[in-house]
């Protein structure tokens, strides 16, 4: 029987085209897979794909290539999906507005900047936020931590969740409401050390590690969700990649053409999994200066070069301007500068009086991308500060606040297995005996 | 994770005070990078942490020895001497643990680097099959600066080319050492020296500013640690050694020990994963190795 080819079935030309590319000829070139597999190898949804298997297989007849990959989508429908989004929290007031709220799910998000600026205390910040319940401003998600540069150390990231917990219980104290006293009462009550337990840690060493990690990313966040002990319905919301770059930079024996693909495949594995999920996928970068010889002049850029930029879909540049630290988003928002502090308690926003907490009413304000702001009509704006209750005196007992991050540390000493034993034993991991 | 060797082990400096300074000392993950301008005291801190690392981890150790790759044009002999001073001093204070000098100065294996091939070579052949036979628990690259400069006045090529081939070749060595730090659980010491940098508006960008503060001379041009920003995104900890005359900057300087009367030193967090940047620390170079200086 002569095969059937694929070009001759009812298929949309740029479905053709991008099968053709991936090496697939006939029918039965598609035999036995799984649409995730395929959406995969193609770089199209999983929908999609599940839709090209039912024609190619002559289970739906798809008129004059009109599949539903092709149809429109109503914008209006995009945009509402694009509000509702929820995002996780950087826990600096200003940064968060800049970023409309927050890191966004789904979607690929960098950061770039020179080492000290705090790329990697930000990483790990988000690793924490994320976890909050949804009435603390949370996605109550776990993280996913890919360490390329050895740079995670776990006793920071533990006080660093010490600072959050002591800081959103007193917050929540002064002015929190009974759901999110109850909420914080049970997070002080298992403790820091079960958020870093909801920390999954990979130790990457080469850049094939790297990609192996990005491979199995789908089946490593099926995995937590089904072991997570007692709490049905647990899963991953935020990938951390710190850094993309240091790999694929010291990798010297590739061509230049080669790392390029490289890097489109991890981004498009990446941002699979981001949808899939759904998650926040946060990229840390390096930078590297880029010469401009016609000007004479040099500026500081994010490595992998421009068609790396082109598959982030949110950039974002710490940098030093004078003695501050200023995050500038270039790419996925409106763009802006926003200003932010690295402390002892981790990234806060620069002014002192900011508060980690919405206030409790009205909550959906407080969701709100701030980009309503545009607008002149000054009812239209959420609030003056963006819902962060600037204007809540400040007053941390700090003394007190101590007493409690050391007595709720102890009294959870010996709670539960650390997680991320458990997951390290993932295929990265090549510790010698 | 918490438990887990490599996030937790740190190696002491053998000095309380800037232990407590250092958070605990210097962490068995990445790269810690200790620049600053010759004679600020990095080679006398990596001699003596190459003895401490000997010391049984209740001890402030790592409980095993250490492999000292020296690079550069200078003569190792200055190193290996002071290296015997300080082996005699450690002993004399461990004797409870019955530190023996020569055991101690046996367990430190010098190796002598070249140039930049020569230094990989070793990184990538020579040290793991060490850290494979004996139980090595600390690597020092004395300095990373000396081996990748020499090389600069000698080659021919343009300077954008040397600094692309520079650049790729540095993070290679880096992803190397950070591999091996981890498998092995290791801590990786590399010195490196500061070169000058003219003060222009570009400088703010890429350094923190108490970075720029730290290295910043007296006559107000910039002494920034070697090889770039590359290297810099390399570095997990950077410490910076500064060495200022004593007498200037500090006429009150009675109290200070009369081995190093001369100096005022500081000892810097330019950047670092987990301690206060900015935070500085004065110090000394005594007869028994380095030490840090109480604020009174």
């Amino acid at each position: 029987m002569v095969p059937t080819r694929l070009a001759s079935l009812p298929l949309p030309p740029s479905v053709l085209q991008r099968l053709a590319l991936a090496g697939y000829e006939t029918r039965a070139d598609l035999d036995g897979l799984t649409p995730d597999e395929l959406g995969v190898d193609l770089g199209i949804e999983a929908s999609s794909a599940t839709l090209l298997l039912r024609t190619v297989r002559g289970e739906c007849v798809s008129a004059g290539g009109g599949g539903p990959w092709l149809m429109p989508r109503e914008a209006l429908s995009m945009y509402e999906e694009e509000r509702a989004e929820q995002r996780i929290s950087t826990c600096a007031g200003e940064l968060d507005r800049l970023l409309a709220g927050g890191v966004q799910l789904q979607k690929l998000s960098e950061f770039s900047g020179v080492p000290g600026v705090g790329k990697t205390q930000l990483a790990m910040q988000l690793a924490l936020a994320v976890q909050l319940p949804e009435a603390l401003n949370g996605l109550d998600g776990d993280a996913i931590y890919i360490d390329t540069e050895g740079s995670f150390f776990a006793p920071r990231c533990l006080a660093m969740a010490e600072s959050l917990l002591s800081q959103i219980q007193d917050e929540a104290s002064r002015h929190g409401s009974p759901e999110q006293r109850a909420e914080v009462g049970a997070l002080v009550k298992s403790g820091a050390r079960a958020m870093l337990g909801r920390i999954h840690y990979y130790r990457v060493h080469d850049l094939a590690e790297q990609l192996a990690v990005c491979h199995v990313l789908p089946e490593a966040i099926g995995e937590i969700a089904r072991n997570a002990p007692g709490r049905p319905g647990r899963c991953v919301r935020l990938v951390v990649v710190d850094s993309i770059a240091f790999h694929v930079r010291a990798s010297t024996e590739l061509t230049y053409a080669k790392r390029l693909q490289l890097v489109g495949q991890m981004a498009q594995l990446l941002s699979h999994a981001a949808r899939r999920s759904p998650c926040a996928v946060v990229l840390i970068n390096q930078v590297t200066t880029r010469v401009n010889e016609v000007l004479g002049t040099s500026g500081l850029v994010p490595a992998l070069g421009e068609a790396w930029a082109h598959m982030c879909n949110v950039q974002v540049s710490l940098e030093w301007r004078d003695d501050v630290r200023l995050a500038a988003l270039s790419k996925g928002g409106e763009p802006g500068e926003a200003q932010f502090a690295v402390t002892a308690d981790g990234i806060r926003s620069a002014d002192p009086s900011s508060k980690l907490l919405p206030p409790p009413q009205p909550v959906v304000a407080a969701l709100a991308p701030p980009r309503l702001q545009r607008w002149p009509d000054a009812a239209a704006a959420p609030c003056a500060d963006g819902g962060y209750g600037l204007f809540e005196p400040l007053a941390h007992g700090t003394k007190r606040l101590h007493e409690q991050a050391s007595s709720s540390s102890s009294a959870v000493e010996n709670l539960q297995p650390q997680q991320l034993a458990r997951h390290r034993g993932a295929p990265t991991e090549s510790r010698p005996v | 994770m918490l438990g887990h060797a490599g996030h937790t082990r740190l190696l002491k400096t053998g000095c309380p005070h800037l232990d407590a300074f250092l958070g605990g000392g210097i962490d068995t993950n990445g790269i810690t990078e200790i620049a600053g301008e010759a004679g600020a005291g990095k080679t006398q801190l990596a001699l003596q942490l190459t003895l401490q690392a000997q010391l049984p981890p209740a001890e402030g150790g790592l409980g095993g020895a250490a492999v000292y790759l020296y690079g550069g044009t200078a003569n190792v002999e200055p190193a290996l001497r002071r290296l015997h001073q300080l082996a005699d001093a450690f002993a004399k204070r461990h004797w409870r643990v019955q530190a023996d000098c020569e055991l101690l100065k046996n367990n430190v294996y010098v190796l002598q680097i070249e140039d930049p091939d020569d230094l990989w070579r070793t990184v990538s052949e020579r040290v793991p099959a060490l850290l494979g036979q004996h139980s090595v628990r600390l690597l020092v690259i004395d300095s990373i600066g000396g081996v990748y400069r020499g090389q600069d006045e000698e080659s021919a090529l343009s300077a954008r080319t040397m600094h692309g081939q520079r650049a790729q070749q540095l993070l290679r060595l880096a992803a190397k050492l950070k591999e091996l730090a981890h498998k092995f659980d290791i801590a990786t010491v590399v010195l490196n020296q500061v070169v000058d940098k003219p003060s222009d508006g570009q400088n703010r960008r890429t350094a923190a500013p108490w970075e720029l503060g730290a290295c910043g001379t007296p006559d107000g041009s910039m002494r920034v640690p070697a090889l770039g920003l590359a290297w810099s995104s390399c570095v997990n900890t950077r410490l910076v050694l500064t060495r200022r005359a004593a007498s200037a900057l500090m006429p009150e300087s009675a109290a200070v020990a009369p081995y190093d009367s001369m100096w005022r030193r500081h000892l810097h967090v330019a950047f670092s994963p987990r301690l206060p940047m900015g935070a500085e620390a004065p110090f000394w170079v005594r007869e028994e190795g380095v030490v840090g200086a109480v604020a009174a």
